[in-house]
């Protein structure tokens, strides 16, 4: 209630403010004050009448009165008119939803991801799925293209994109087969993950040269595929340099979550995991992709029931190379507790080479900086200066110093009722406030490197941390 | 595996602050679910600074399941752990009467014994505990523990010998093998106890801080300041105080009846007592002191630790020396630098490592009055011309600083001074 006062009172100083009106609009609607975000929204449109994101608000206080009909033709009207508003398609594939309609919605749902990734949202989609909404091999709603999908807010719907392309997809069947979905196309590769250059060496050396030179390693008895593990603090970008990778082999990126192989009956996740490695055999060269990779590997001492242990007997089988056939399949785990990990995974054969995955280094965190800035109200922003205050800060904390020096600047424009553009000398000041997530994570991995470390696994970790043993 | 047992292996695999934020998500979805109350409560008495929530949350699960022995036993530990011995006592009690055959229960007694520091009763209770559940390794440990602190080595060795052919990964098992070595004096076997445990489990505390122990105990200076420690612990806190005073007027008696035979012999008395006072308020700091001189062992210090260990081992080889060449050549500023850096070393010592806000501040004030004083009266001897004597007003600040460092060794057996308030 205090934000809906100091936003009057700033709105007093300035009603025309567009900006103001939409968080005055927007703080209603959390209030549950609808009749007051009506008025908000509808003044918004009497001062800048096509302004979508109040359209796209009314259509949703409509659907919350419960004039869903009413609201669809206003989002249609939306779309039509602005086909690249991301947001609205995702309402509508809500509403379509509400409506039981879950090829229209997974059509609509598809569309707000592919112009803006950041939307995705895996409860909804299995909402959309458990509807009906499957992405479909031959017929029906047809798998939307992810080639001009970015990481980042700003990317584009190709309209002119030929979907018939994936109408035959035989993994898009198999796909439905397993009722389950994967990211299929890394949209990355080295050139869009700045700095970490260590990072990238090494993968040269352990993952691209030997499946580019498979031959020479052949020869000296070292082979291709098998199993990495990317271990690191959390939020370091682990995910990110493991699309990059598979984006540098150009093969096929499968990016299997938890929640995509968990499931409470006994032998389902196991049957699972097994259709998912079959899946990657055939359309070999894959990287098949397990994140949070501990929980599916975890120490077995540490379980203490035996469908848990089941599971990981599966996985260590399926990654043995001795029991199936695993050419031209990398598996990529990456963990942020590599020390939790069943000792089984690591050795031969499995996930028998370790990257250790640090915090981003300087031009690692200018990169993240410039894309943390970019279309925000910054002013004079130094990145390189930045990154250089910001050691062992991960991704996930350079955000939080956006976030925090972003709602300074808010609560400025606040009571001043003009933009208040976000400053170096703020965002220095929030560096202050907020403390690097990363020396938690390095508590704890000293500890396990100095005294759990008999392999030398974590070596890596105690040059990182500059220590000699 | 549903997103329960997920929480519960993080449970198992001590990622407690995943595990609670996975209990909370599966509470929002089946808020009676009394059995994940119970685990989140878990989950938090072993967490710093989450003891109160833990209460909160053990106290839902007794609200939906009152007749669970097993949630009046999770409940006796928490109210241990909050240092509410005689509640917890009364909760132990709560679940032996709804089930007198279960194991669990009886060892959450003798934990509550445990922190009443009443050895016998925790031995008594653990016997009872391992009668009905001789793989109970609550109860084996705290029976180890027990035996060692009331002094009884055999039984305790005994006892070491079978929790470890019972349990050899457990690595409280090798925590409490490594401190009956420590107690029998053989620092080196308590060295391979303790890093076998960390080896286990490498964020044990307990390992950690045993291993630390037995790095300071290969000097013998240090293990007797650790049999002192360990002839302390026998006792309850009153008992301790009352050992205490009774040492202070002993000493008191004995120097004015050695005034009255000979002034030397009792100065020489008096300056002895005050050795033994900075010997047992110095010894950790000097142990810290020697590890950081170890390239190997320095590197199991924290970092309040290697503060200690340089201000107080610092402190100590500088005053002595500058105590030494400002005597010996007449040099007043030296001489009285060294007497400052000694006198800093008790409240310096009490200062980093601490782990009471309150004690650190106290403490910390001191220390820096004392730096502060000796610097100022430093320079006010090299400033001022030689053979000048102290203005009246500096030798009463000198005198109350002098007198505060003093205190400290008195100060610091107040044991909310010295260990963190449990939240």
């Amino acid at each position: 209630m205090a934000d809906i006062e100091s936003l009057k009172q700033a709105l007093a100083v300035s009603p025309d403010n567009v900006p103001l009106l939409l968080m005055l609009g927007d703080a209603h609607m959390d209030a549950f004050s609808h009749e007051e975000a009506q008025t908000t929204f509808d003044q918004i449109l009497s001062i800048e009448p096509g302004n979508p994101m109040a359209r796209l608000q009314i259509a949703q206080l409509l659907d919350l009165k419960g004039r869903s009909s009413e609201a669809i033709l206003r989002l249609e009207q939306l779309n039509a008119e602005q086909p690249t508003f991301a947001s609205a398609w995702l309402l509508r594939a809500k509403l379509a939803l509400g409506e039981g309609d879950g090829k229209g919605a997974r059509e609509f749902y598809d569309r707000a991801i592919t112009l803006e990734a950041l939307l995705a949202s895996d409860e909804l989609l299995k909402r959309i799925r458990e509807a009906g909404g499957r992405r479909e091999s031959s017929s029906g709603s047809k798998p939307q293209p992810q080639r001009e999908a970015t990481n980042r807010a700003g990317a584009y719907y190709d309209p002119d994109f030929d979907d018939d392309e994936f109408d035959e997809d035989p993994f898009a069947a198999a796909e439905a087969e397993l009722e389950l979905e994967f990211d299929q196309r890394p949209n990355a590769d080295f050139t869009k993950v700045g700095g970490m250059e260590g990072v990238k060496e090494d993968i040269r050396m352990k993952i691209l040269y030997p499946m580019e030179n498979k031959e020479l390693f052949e020869a000296y008895g070292k082979k291709a595929g098998g199993g990495v593990l990317l271990y690191g603090p959390p939020g370091c970008g682990k995910t990110l340099i493991s699309r990059a990778t598979a984006g540098e082999i150009d093969a096929r990126f499968m990016s299997v979550g938890l929640h995509q192989i968990l499931d409470m009956w006994i032998g389902k996740s196991e049957e699972k995991l097994h259709e998912i490695f079959e899946l990657a055999r055939r359309q070999a060269p894959t990287v098949l992709f397990f994140d949070e990779v501990d929980a599916l590997a975890a120490d077995r001492k540490d379980m203490r029931t035996s469908a848990g242990r089941t599971l990981i007997n599966q996985f260590l089988s399926e990654m043995d190379s001795e029991s199936a056939e695993n050419d031209g399949v990398l598996v990529l785990g990456a963990t942020n507790a590599p020390w939790h990990l069943d000792s089984a995974f690591l050795r031969p054969g499995r996930f028998d080479r370790l990257i250790f995955v640090p915090p981003p280094d300087e031009p690692a965190r200018e990169e993240i900086v410039k894309i943390m800035a970019d279309g925000k109200p910054v002013f004079g922003l130094d990145p390189a200066a930045l990154a250089k205050r910001l050691k062992d800060f991960s991704g996930a904390d350079i955000k939080a110093i956006f976030d925090q020096a972003i709602e300074a600047a808010l609560s400025e424009a606040m009571k001043s009722g003009k933009i208040v553009p976000v400053t170096q000398k703020q965002l220095i000041k929030s560096a202050k406030q907020v403390k690097p997530s990363t020396r938690k994570w390095f508590e704890s991995a000293k500890n396990y490197a100095l005294y759990a470390n008999q392999s030398g696994f974590y070596d890596d970790v105690l040059e990182y941390l500059g220590i000699q043993k | 595996m549903s997103e329960l047992n997920h929480g519960i292996l993080l449970q198992d695999q001590g990622r407690l602050e995943e595990a609670e934020a996975i209990f909370y998500s599966v509470l929002a979805r089946e808020p009676e679910n009394d059995s994940v109350y119970s685990r989140l409560a878990l989950c938090q008495l072993n967490q710093s600074g989450k003891k109160q929530k833990a209460l909160e949350s053990i106290g839902e699960a007794i609200r939906f399941q009152p007749e669970a022995p097993f949630y009046h036993a999770v409940k006796s530990l928490i109210l241990s752990a909050l240092h509410k011995g005689k509640e917890a006592l009364e909760s132990a009690d709560t679940a032996i009467a709804l089930d007198p055959e279960d194991a669990f229960p009886l060892a959450a007694k003798a934990a509550a014994y445990c922190e009443l520091d009443q050895w016998a009763k925790v031995e008594e209770w653990c016997i009872k505990a391992l009668q009905i559940d001789s793989d109970n390794t609550m109860a084996a440990n705290l029976l180890t523990h027990s035996l060692r602190l009331q002094g009884k080595s055999d039984q305790n060795a005994i006892a070491v010998e079978q929790l470890l052919a019972a349990s050899p990964e457990d690595s409280f098992a090798h925590v409490n093998a490594g401190w009956s070595a420590l107690q029998r004096g053989d620092s080196r076997q308590a060295e391979t106890h303790f890093r076998e445990a960390l080896r286990l489990e490498p964020e044990s505390g307990s390992a950690r801080d045993g291993l630390i122990e037995s790095f300071r105990a290969r000097s013998w200076f240090y293990r007797i300041y650790l049999s002192y420690c360990f002839f302390m612990q026998r006792f309850t806190g009153g008992k301790q105080w009352g050992i205490i005073i009774g040492i202070y007027v002993a000493y008191q008696l004995m120097r004015r009846w050695l005034e009255t035979i000979n002034p030397m012999i009792a100065a020489v008395f008096v300056f002895l007592w005050l050795g033994l006072i900075l010997w047992v308020w110095l010894a950790p700091g000097i142990g810290n002191f020697l590890i950081l001189m170890d390239r190997s062992a320095r590197l199991a210090l924290r970092p309040g630790e290697r503060r200690q260990g340089l201000a107080v081992g610092g402190g100590l080889v500088f005053g002595i020396t500058a105590v030494a060449i400002g005597f010996g050549l007449s040099i007043d500023p030296l001489l009285t630098g060294g007497i400052g850096l000694i006198a800093s070393t008790v409240p310096a010592s009490l200062t980093f490592g601490n782990e009471s806000r309150k004690g650190r501040g106290i403490f910390g004030s001191v220390t820096v009055a004392v730096y502060a004083m000796t610097l100022f009266v430093v320079f006010k001897l090299w400033l001022d011309p030689p053979g000048s004597e102290l203005d009246q007003v500096t030798k009463t600040l000198s005198g109350f600083v002098l007198l505060a460092a003093l205190l400290c060794t008195w100060l610091g057996n107040v044991k909310s001074l010295r260990e963190a308030e449990v939240t």
